[in-house]
């Protein structure tokens, strides 16, 4: 019996001996495709580099819950359509980003960030009033953190990783009115060292590159930083805040409501206190004029546009300061925000006073932050269709063709490019290209077949005012030979020279080529 | 009615491709993971457009499928069926292919003369290339430990472009030398291929060797005969026809002639794992692996284009028959 046994498994595995093949190519081709695809995400003199090209962060926030839903009931699976849109939204919007305040446990909505051209900055969630010093919860932390960083290390949309948001402020709410007290500083000094840990344990498990890690800070408005405005707290030796105490911290996420614009000096104030790179994680206004009780789209766009003008100057790219760039709060409005009220409402009361916004005011409600009225778009009950308001258009127009942007290689072009006429023929006109910059630059175009065989390299002939360039090709390859009808892709490259320092931009377009 | 047996013939060998351009025939997986290379020691379906003197060592029905990306512009499927010994001898061959391509631009045209730069967009016109392809092959017998394989093309086009129709036909010769230390090829590709368009596209000439390397090593170094249990042996052994160089040159014979380079290396593993590597003039470098297991045989290839998006195909051949 257990020699026939024993025949029958080996005629078993004699039939399927190829099997092992099977696991073993799919892991080969895995690994190759996934190799291939990850993202490549560095520094150099606070300029962030993505792909080996400068990136500016500009992007959102993105929380989209719909009336009636709250950030722990609505999962986005299961309205896919609703982030789509989202996504294309903004992305059309004109921003390169979003930050998330939870990391994603299914691959659609990363998948459907990235084909809509948007980076992930993904948080992981720590919780309020956390113990650091436990070594359960620090254990059940890092195990937290690295099944997230082992997931998604090697998605192309994912560009860098936040640890907690606002935890500092979550460990003692004391700590905006005063100077902490030495429990206070304690645990302090326990999350920050924790928070050092972590960013080397991510390094490893990305090793050996990895994606950035940042952690998100409140600091508040003071017209003298002085007085403990959150800010203290970054590069801080004390609280183990320091460059030095933090040396696997990436980056510093900024999370500051400080009005119309930034404090006079914020900046200078941040470089002094730490050589990280700055990333204003939140920054915006809410729609909602507590005083005369309507929606101000006006105030909340001028708001947000003062922001980002002084963001800009700001920039690591084109300044001596650390700026990566901005994640606005929020994407939509949140209908479930206001603690005391409905998710069916959209409330009107605010959840906590900022002096340093319009509708203050110590004799109303002291609450002039609206927090369910945050949101570049609105929502409303029963659908999923989004109102943008005047912040989105006015961030659509600076976004899509902002001259500071030119500095970078994806922004370098004013409008996409254009082959006039196409389809061309040639034996009755030559073709004419034309790229549409935002500054001069050096603009040459190469045109392949759809072998990869390259056919031609040409240079701009002639420059029209506003930076037009005029490049002109007679449908002849390198050897004179007229080239056969078809399709050919052009490919048009513009290099702009900054600070001895040169940014590309390639685009490719398809030329049709009749007889 | 009855059928007439042309009808037969086109769909039992109707292969539909979408993703090449006119001429430039889409490669198999296998033949892109190797840089470009038309010399196949191990014949499929895939060759018999860029190889027709293969055809006659296609011994089994085949089917094929297949998608790819080409520089991230053009993405699409291949399905196909080959049916081999048409002519009901074992030295002979005949197949025929059709080429399917159909793209779209946006359409773009000056708003006036007298403004450098100012358009308008004019709407979209499509692209749809057709290309259907006969070959048949005959090979002799071994004659001094060589073969001889020879093979042509006679190829129908059919171009659509914007909104003229265009049409012509074309033929290719190919020669196959086989030796058992290595293998030669002779390709007169588009020798008249023309286009009611009153294009003519250029005659090439396409030549290379495939060498078996161990092969030549054990007939330079034979073993001898007293010492059976040499140790050199089993690691020749392992490698013995496993591991398959090649180099093609290419003469374009345009108004001006140019030459084109193609070389790579395949290691066949076992005879059912394929890891492949290769580069070429025009589209740089390309690796390639592929599995056999049952009936299947799966391909993929990876092409690392210098200044384009890169582009990968992914082939599943599907072996019916004995």
């Amino acid at each position: 019996m257990q020699t026939i046994e024993k025949r029958k498994w080996f005629l078993l595995y004699k039939k399927h001996k190829n099997f092992y093949l099977v696991p073993l190519v799919c892991l080969i081709l895995f690994s190759t495709v996934s190799s291939l695809s990850s993202l490549s995400v560095s520094f150099h003199n606070d300029v962030l580099y993505v792909n080996n090209q400068p990136f500016i962060i500009r992007g959102v926030c993105y929380e989209s819950i719909p009336v009636g839903e709250t950030s722990t009931s609505y999962k986005y699976e299961i309205y896919p359509y609703a982030y789509e849109n989202d996504f294309k939204l903004i992305r059309e919007m004109g921003a390169n980003c979003i930050r998330t305040y939870t990391d994603f446990d299914y691959s659609d909505i990363m998948d459907s960030a990235y084909k809509n051209g948007l980076y992930v900055i993904m948080q992981y969630p720590i919780p309020y009033n956390t113990s650091f010093t436990s070594h359960t919860i620090r254990t059940q932390i890092l195990n937290g953190v690295k099944s997230m960083v082992l997931k998604w290390k090697d998605h192309p949309a994912l560009l860098m990783w936040v640890i907690g948001n606002e935890v500092s402020i979550n460990i003692d709410s004391s700590l905006s009115s005063g100077h902490p007290t030495s429990e206070t500083t304690n645990r302090l000094k326990s999350w920050y060292k924790f928070l050092n840990e972590i960013a080397s344990n991510i390094h490893v498990w990305e090793s050996p590159s990895w994606h950035p890690v940042a952690t998100t800070e409140p600091v508040q408005n003071s017209t003298n930083f002085g007085l403990w405005q959150g800010i203290e707290i970054i590069g801080n030796p004390v609280f183990y805040a320091d460059d030095n105490s933090l040396k696997y911290l990436d980056v510093w996420g900024v999370q500051t409501y400080q009005g119309n614009g930034f404090t006079s000096g914020f900046f200078d104030k941040y470089k002094s206190l730490s050589q990280k790179p700055l990333w204003i994680s939140e920054t915006g206004c809410d729609a909602y004029d507590a005083i005369s009780h309507q929606e101000n789209q006006e105030k909340q766009r001028e708001y947000i546009q003062t922001q980002w003008e002084q963001i800009q100057s700001h920039l690591s790219i084109n300044s001596s300061y650390p700026c990566i760039g901005v994640t606005f709060f929020q994407w939509a409005d949140g209908w479930y925000k206001y603690t005391y009220g409905s998710v069916f409402v959209h409330d009107t009361n605010g959840s906590w006073p900022n002096p340093y916004y319009y509708d203050y005011s110590s004799e109303i409600t002291n609450k002039n932050m609206n927090e369910e009225w945050w949101g570049l778009v609105a929502i409303f009950p029963g659908t999923f269709k989004r109102y943008p308001r005047s912040a989105y258009y006015y961030l659509k127009s600076v976004w899509n063709s902002d001259r500071a942007d030119s500095v970078l290689n994806q922004f370098l072009l004013k409008s996409e490019p254009v082959a006039l006429p196409n389809p061309v023929c040639f034996s009755k006109r030559d073709l004419e290209i034309y790229v549409y910059l935002n500054s001069e630059a050096e603009v040459k175009c190469k045109i392949f077949d759809f072998s990869g065989r390259l056919i031609k390299e040409i240079t701009s002939s002639q420059v029209f005012p506003g930076y037009t360039y005029l490049l002109k090709w007679n449908g002849k390859d390198y050897h004179g030979n007229p080239v056969k009808t078809g399709i050919y892709l052009c490919k048009i490259i513009a290099t702009e020279e900054i600070d001895n320092s040169s940014h590309r931009v390639e685009k490719i377009i398809k030329i049709m080529v009749k007889r | 009615m009855k059928i007439p047996p042309v009808f037969y013939i086109l769909l039992i060998f109707t292969r539909f491709c979408y993703g090449f351009d006119l001429l430039n025939s889409s490669q198999s997986a296998r033949v892109e993971g190797i840089g470009g290379g038309f010399i196949l020691r191990d014949p499929d379906i895939t060759a018999l457009d860029s190889s027709p003197a293969i055809a006659p060592e296609i011994e089994r029905h085949q089917i094929l499928a297949g998608y790819s990306s080409i520089f991230n512009q053009r993405t699409g499927i291949i399905a196909g069926y080959f049916y081999p010994k048409l002519i009901k001898h074992p030295l002979t061959s005949a197949g025929a292919s059709l080429n399917l391509c159909f793209d779209s631009i946006e359409t773009y045209n000056f708003t006036s003369l007298y403004s450098p730069g100012e358009y308008i967009k004019t709407g979209e016109a499509d692209y749809l290339e057709f290309l259907f392809n006969t070959g048949v092959g005959i090979r002799t017998t071994y004659f001094w430990q060589m073969g001889l394989n020879l093979g042509a093309n006679l190829k129908f086009l059919y171009q659509k472009i914007d909104k003229e129709k265009y049409s012509g036909a074309g033929f290719d010769i190919n020669v196959v030398l086989r030796h058992r230390l290595f293998v030669c090829s002779l390709l007169f590709k588009d020798i008249y291929t023309y286009l009611s368009s009153k294009e003519v596209f250029p005659f090439r000439i396409r030549t290379g060797f495939l060498l078996k390397p161990v092969r030549i090593y054990k007939e330079l170094f034979p073993v001898k005969e007293e010492r059976p249990s040499a140790k050199s042996s089993p690691p020749v052994e392992f490698f013995e026809s496993r591991i398959n160089p090649y180099f093609e040159i290419e003469t374009v014979f345009d108004k001006k002639a140019y030459v084109e380079f193609y070389t790579g290396i395949e290691f066949i593993l076992n005879n059912e794992i394929s890891l492949r590597t290769g580069y070429n003039t025009h589209e740089g470098f390309s690796y390639g692996a592929g599995i056999k297991i049952f009936k299947f045989s799966i391909d993929f290839a990876y092409t690392v284009h210098p200044e384009l998006d890169n582009s990968f195909k992914i082939n599943l051949i599907y072996f019916t028959g004995k």
